[in-house]
């Protein structure tokens, strides 16, 4: 039985099918980028990323502050959006909507945060697409009584200044990206000063950020460590599908960098839990479809070590579609492997598919999909038309829409 | 208390055949075995300080092989899988017909997990042991299956690479693969001097150094031999 919030987290690494492999430096380089990952994160936080253990114990501190946000997340049925697709699959969501800040993304932002305040660290930098991460990194540093800095894709700046605006009442100083305030930043300004941003720029932007001002970046997504700290999600969805006496046979969550799917579906897997698990991508950036898998950078400057991944490579500029959250170029190193294993199936579905089927979803169960929660949403319907009737299909509800009920503003008319 | 055993790496011919020939000979009295490493195309699981010492010696194999077999005590030959996978045993016999007791591949259980156990046993096949290197990304299931080859030692890397100082919990890394495997354990890979302590104190029964041992080796061989003899104290020997 697990205790909510979980007193562990899991880490799928030791049950992997094959050796995860491990971060390098680039060939060429006569500094280590993994030596100044020490000055770049947390200690605690790479001492979690390279210590692999099964489980790890989340200290109290940080319980209290998942307790504080919202956790245990509500494990629900979705009954009504059974009935509206016509299936007799019996279909749950593990609704992470149900923070503060209206996605999973405060999981992983809460012991970043603790375990900077620990060492000393002033605050906090990071970078953030549709805004969801930034949001979480504001308030888990304002929970936590630190500053936090964050650089939002311009695009995003843009279109979504509601989410700036909540990043502003959490405390954060918001940068539009590319921004002056960064070699990185003034680079792609240089090439061109209309330059749109992507998240792996924004990225860069933080993390040189972060070493200028001695402050620590917080990731959001791709590092195993990440995937881990939102263990939290799975963990509490397996023991509440136990409590209404249910075992998943199908697992389903969208993937940007990989966080939310690994947190929902791993402790699963590690379980051995589930006959399918499918990780949903966008048509439009296609890089379970179209990406090779090699080492290549998670950040577009390259500072960061490279890991091996499915990728688009670091120079790909993402199309705008309105889920920031997945305009990013690689998978999760752990997440790649399981695709290339066959243990996952990847999957794409297109911005209008998942319009339309988080629009479905928000008129049957009141909940409206944050726009790269509606990619599962849409998986689920591909899924639950294939499956048996009496199928269990458990998916992610990574987000609500809220803030950004725009994208649904042409399809609802 | 045993003996903890201590494992120093040394590149073959580095810094000079002479001062290599050297060092290996003024350690000797501290250390159990010694790794040699013979360059390989790209050291992908090292550090910049041994990679540099890759980068700077010259000479073909069989040369290296020469050099190396002059080295008295018992020794392991070292290079990547990935640059001998063609013919995996010509360097293999050479490695035996060099006075070698064992071969050690840091990327065959990572990268070719699929093929490593056909070569441990065309180690085997040569009279030779195998040394079989893991990274804490290894999973569960591949330790337990390629350890049982380990019939020298399993060496654990505990961090990415050589060298490079990344915080880790020495202990839970050793502990987790304890509960996996009872022969022999060897730990390495950046090990500070406090880390030496905790990882013997685990249950590892012996240390790996490498850089350590380069680094101090590029200003002499008698400042080699003052690490070895420090770190040797460390390790309670
Ligand atoms: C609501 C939501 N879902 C999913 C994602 C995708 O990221 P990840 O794959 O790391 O979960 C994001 C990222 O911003 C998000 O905000």
């Amino acid at each position: 039985m697990v205790n909510f919030p979980p007193e562990k987290w899991y880490n799928v690494v030791p049950d992997l099918p094959a050796p995860l492999p491990p971060p390098m430096d680039p060939p060429d380089a006569e500094s280590s980028s993994i030596e100044l990952l020490n000055q770049i994160m947390p200690r605690e936080v790479l001492r979690h990323q390279f210590t692999v253990e099964r489980w790890i114990s989340i200290p109290d501190e940080i319980r209290d502050a998942y307790a504080q946000v919202g956790r245990p997340t509500p494990l629900l049925r979705a009954k009504r959006f059974e009935e509206a697709i016509g299936t007799k699959a019996r279909i749950y969501f593990k609704y992470e909507g149900a923070t503060p800040t209206g996605s999973h993304k405060i999981n992983a932002a809460i012991p970043q945060a603790y375990f900077a305040l620990k060492e000393g660290v002033t605050g906090l930098s990071t970078e953030t697409g549709a805004g969801q991460w930034g949001a979480a990194v504001a308030l888990a540093s304002s929970i936590f009584g630190i500053s936090s800095t964050v650089f939002m894709v311009r695009t995003s700046y843009e279109q979504k200044p509601l989410r700036r605006l909540l990043m502003e009442m959490y405390g954060a100083k918001v940068y539009p990206s590319p921004s002056e305030k960064t070699e990185p930043g003034r680079a792609a300004l240089g090439r061109d000063k209309n330059a749109r941003g992507s998240l792996g720029l924004a990225m860069s932007e933080a993390i040189e950020y972060a070493l200028k001002n001695g402050l620590k970046y917080a990731v959001g997504s791709v590092l195993d460590v990440v995937l881990m700290y939102q263990s939290v999600i799975g963990l509490e969805a397996k023991a509440q599908l136990e409590a209404h006496g249910e075992v998943p046979d199908v697992l389903i969550g969208c993937v940007g960098g990989g966080s939310n799917f690994g947190g929902f579906v791993y402790p699963f897997i590690g379980s051995g839990i589930g006959k399918r698990y499918i990780a949903v991508g966008p048509t439009e950036i296609p890089k379970f479809s179209s990406g090779s898998y090699r080492y290549d950078y998670p950040d577009s400057a390259g500072i960061l070590p490279l890991v091996k991944m499915l990728t688009l490579g670091r120079e790909y500029a993402p199309p705008p579609i309105y889920a920031g959250g997945l305009r990013y170029h690689g998978v999760a190193p752990s997440l790649s492997l399981l695709v290339r294993e066959g243990v996952v199936e990847a999957m794409e579905v297109s911005e209008e598919e998942a319009v339309r089927a988080g629009l479905l979803f928000a008129r049957s169960q009141g909940i409206v999909p944050a726009a790269e929660s509606a990619h599962a949403v849409a998986a689920v319907i591909r899924a639950a038309r294939e499956s048996a009737p009496g199928t269990v299909i458990a998916f992610n509800m990574s987000g609500h829409g809220l803030l950004e009920l725009d994208v649904y503003r042409r399809s609802s008319a | 208390m045993m003996c903890a055993m201590l494992i120093a790496y040394l590149t073959v011919g580095y810094p000079t055949p002479e001062a290599f020939l050297e060092a290996a000979k003024r350690i000797g009295p501290y250390v159990s075995a010694y790794e040699i490493g013979f360059p390989p195309r790209f050291a992908k699981y090292d550090g910049p300080v041994i990679r540099r010492s890759y980068m700077s010696i010259k000479g073909s194999l069989d040369e290296h092989m020469a050099l190396a077999s002059s080295v008295n005590g018992t020794k392991f030959a070292l290079t990547y899988y990935e640059d001998i996978r063609e013919r995996p045993e010509a360097f293999i016999s050479k490695a035996a017909s060099s006075g070698f007791a064992g071969c050690l591949f840091p990327d065959a259980v990572i990268d070719y997990h699929l093929e490593a156990e056909k070569v441990f046993s065309m180690v085997n096949d040569a009279g030779l042991k195998n040394a079989i290197f893991v990274s804490p990304s290894v999973p569960d299931a591949l330790i337990s299956k390629v350890s049982r080859w380990a019939d020298a030692f399993l060496y654990l890397g505990v961090r990415p690479t050589t060298g490079v100082p990344v915080p880790v919990s020495v202990e839970a890394l050793v502990k987790r693969i304890k509960k996996l495997y009872s022969g022999p354990l060897i730990v390495g890979f950046g090990l500070k001097d406090e880390e030496i302590k905790d990882a013997i104190g685990a249950g590892a029964d012996g240390i790996a150094v490498g850089t350590a041992i380069i680094k101090a080796l590029e200003a002499g061989p008698e400042k080699a031999e003052e690490e070895v003899k420090r770190i040797a104290r460390i390790a309670g020997n």
